[in-house]
């Protein structure tokens, strides 16, 4: 029974990490529709930037702000190449990405990292309690997952909103459709940003390989939690935690290593087709 | 009303998977000893290292349940994988393949033993300093390499290292092959890539610039050889590379481990472990010892190079390969 509350206490954790991309991706691609590739590339930032940190023995407490900063500034960058140069979208945000690639491994100073002990968010604190991580990472989660769903609920949140659905009608209002764009991007990848932070936190190490997958795992998350609900809330923590809790299950079904992918998709294809519409239309 | 009940729906199920799995393990458990392996990615070196350990361990003991895992290479699969595994408790020893797989096992687990293979650098992680881990490197001795380059090509006045500038393995190997490259004198240029995509072009240029083209042990290379020695065939310039495996598929010459050799150092270590006749601390971090010089006969007889009589022995040709 203990070995059932580790593995979901694992489950959780890496759950709460990634409902942060979830939420990053949601604001992009669902809010303002403006699908923006530059996650993949905030998240390995994010964590080079802890990883450099902790080598310089600063404490987590500083080490993560600085890692926001740092996925704001791609943000920025991103936001600049598309409105300003009037690139495509996804060129420009695929420009990012390739370039946080060389600029991630010289701030890390290596294409691995280990963190020291004592640098480690997770080791400060209450030392050695089972639950911290639990705790931490489940806190930062709600915490930032329940401000974004407050942020969107204000004026700011109702241009995000209109971004997505009607332009014009900022353009009417005498708003900067570009600053707004640029601030929603900015806002989304500082999180993705916090998330590579915490995830190097979490495994104790960086590996500038570490964030590929990053986009996709946060757009599986995102269908899942469109099963539920299409609003910011828990149906994005729900989402996020979904796919590790899949692919666990696969692992301890304890099959032929090679065919753990397509059991995965496999269950993926189940959980979807319990979509909204498809049960309340067999409830009916 | 209804999303509360979806929600609680899928995670009750989930959850009843895994606990009746584990319930179903619990049963299963018995006298002979479990062993789980983590791979860090799938390529000849670590299928052949995998591949070797089991087949000696189950010579050795036929009982011996072994569980075998593959991260495919993604770091957040691969923690995953270990935190199931480590919650298993029916788990005696684990192996972990490749330093992704060990750098994430050694974190998670600090009680029961942890042997690795072909990590290159374990100094590096800190594998030394841990009391639970054991295991053998895939470290070259690159002096041979250097004298190997200067027998087959005497004329050589510049060599081209193509290496994966994002893996550690690479990197530690690379400055190693900087150093005996300088000792004698001989020029050289890196060449940096960071996926397969980038192979062709880099492999042109380091055709254009140098007169061989010089790999370490590396991910990227290893999963590309086909193309990379077709390339360096085709503009006439020798290739030498790290991985002996990697011969047969068309580079000229290796001198590298023998990777069935550490899955067998591997799996002896483990069995001593798992026999209680040894405690993990009285095993150190080894080497293999015998590092083998493998020359391609055919690709050498394309690029008008001569075989020195003494290496006669070690050549093999594209009719024998097995």
């Amino acid at each position: 029974m203990l070995a059932i509350l580790e593995i979901s206490k694992g489950i959780l954790e890496l759950g709460f990490i990634y409902s942060l991309v979830v939420l990053a991706v949601h604001l992009t691609s669902r809010t303002i529709v403006f699908d923006d590739l530059t996650m993949e590339g905030s998240f390995g930032i994010g964590g080079a930037v802890a990883a450099r940190c902790a080598l310089a023995e600063l404490s987590p407490i500083i080490a993560l702000p600085l890692s926001i900063i740092a996925g704001i500034l791609a943000g920025i960058i991103t936001g600049l190449l598309s409105k300003k140069l009037k690139l495509n979208n996804l060129i420009s945000s695929l420009i990012v990405t390739t370039a946080l690639f060389s600029i991630s491994k010289k701030v890390a100073g290596s294409a691995m990292v280990t963190i020291p002990f004592a640098c480690n968010l997770f080791e400060i604190g209450i030392i050695g309690s089972f639950w911290t991580k639990l705790i931490i990472l489940g806190f930062i989660s709600f915490i930032i997952t329940f401000s974004i769903r407050w942020l969107l609920q204000t004026e700011i949140g109702g241009i995000f909103r209109a971004l997505g659905s009607n332009p014009q009608m900022l353009t009417n209002l005498g708003k900067s459709i570009n600053g707004y764009t640029i601030a929603a991007i900015c806002i989304a990848n500082g999180l993705t940003a916090l998330a590579g932070a915490l995830f190097v936190h979490y495994t104790s190490f960086f590996s500038i390989t570490g964030n590929i997958g990053t986009f996709i795992f946060a757009l599986a998350g995102l269908m899942f939690a469109e099963i539920i609900s299409n609003k910011v809330g828990f149906a994005l923590i729900f989402g996020a935690i979904a796919y590790p809790m899949l692919y666990t299950l696969t692992i301890e079904l304890q099959l032929d290593p090679d065919l753990t992918k397509l059991i995965t998709a496999f269950m993926m294809i189940g959980m979807l087709l319990l979509k909204k519409k498809n049960i309340t239309h067999l409830l009916r | 009303m209804i999303k509360v009940g979806i929600i609680l729906t899928i995670i009750a199920v989930c959850f009843f998977g895994i606990l009746l799995v584990h319930e179903k393990r619990e049963l299963k458990k018995s006298a002979s000893p479990t062993m789980a392996i983590l791979q860090t990615a799938s390529h000849p070196a670590l299928d052949q290292v995998r591949e070797s350990f089991i087949r000696t361990i189950l010579q050795q003991n036929k009982h011996v349940h072994i569980i075998s895992h593959n991260a495919e290479g993604s770091v957040s699969h691969a923690h995953t994988i270990a935190k199931s595994l480590q919650s298993n408790a029916n788990i005696d020893a684990f192996f972990t393949i490749a330093t992704l797989a060990t750098q994430v096992m050694t974190h998670l687990e600090k009680q029961r033993p942890i042997i690795f293979a072909a990590v290159t650098n374990p100094e590096e992680l800190g594998l030394q300093i841990q009391q639970n881990v054991c295991g053998v490197t895939d470290m070259t001795d690159i002096t041979t390499t250097v004298t190997l380059i200067h027998t087959l090509i005497p004329t050589i006045k510049r060599v081209a290292i193509l290496f994966n500038t994002s893996e550690i393995n690479s990197i530690a190997m690379v400055k190693w092959m900087h150093e005996n490259l300088q000792k004698t004198g001989i020029d050289f240029i890196d060449i940096g890539i960071t996926s397969e995509a980038e192979v062709p072009s880099a492999v042109l240029v380091a055709c254009k610039k140098a007169d061989v083209i010089l790999t370490p042990l590396d991910n990227i290379v290893a999963s590309s050889i086909q193309l990379l020695a077709q390339q360096a065939l085709h503009h006439k310039t020798p290739l030498i590379v790290s991985d002996n495996l990697l011969v047969k598929h068309g580079a000229t010459a290796a001198c590298g481990v023998d990777y069935t050799e550490i899955g067998k150092l591997a799996a002896s270590n483990t069995l001593q472990i798992i026999n209680n006749e040894k405690n993990i601390r009285e095993i150190n971090i080894t080497k293999t010892q015998n590092n083998k010089i493998i020359i391609n006969k055919n690709s050498c007889k394309e690029l008008n190079i001569a075989i020195p009589k003494e290496l006669e022995t070690s050549t093999f040709d594209k009719e024998n390969i097995c």
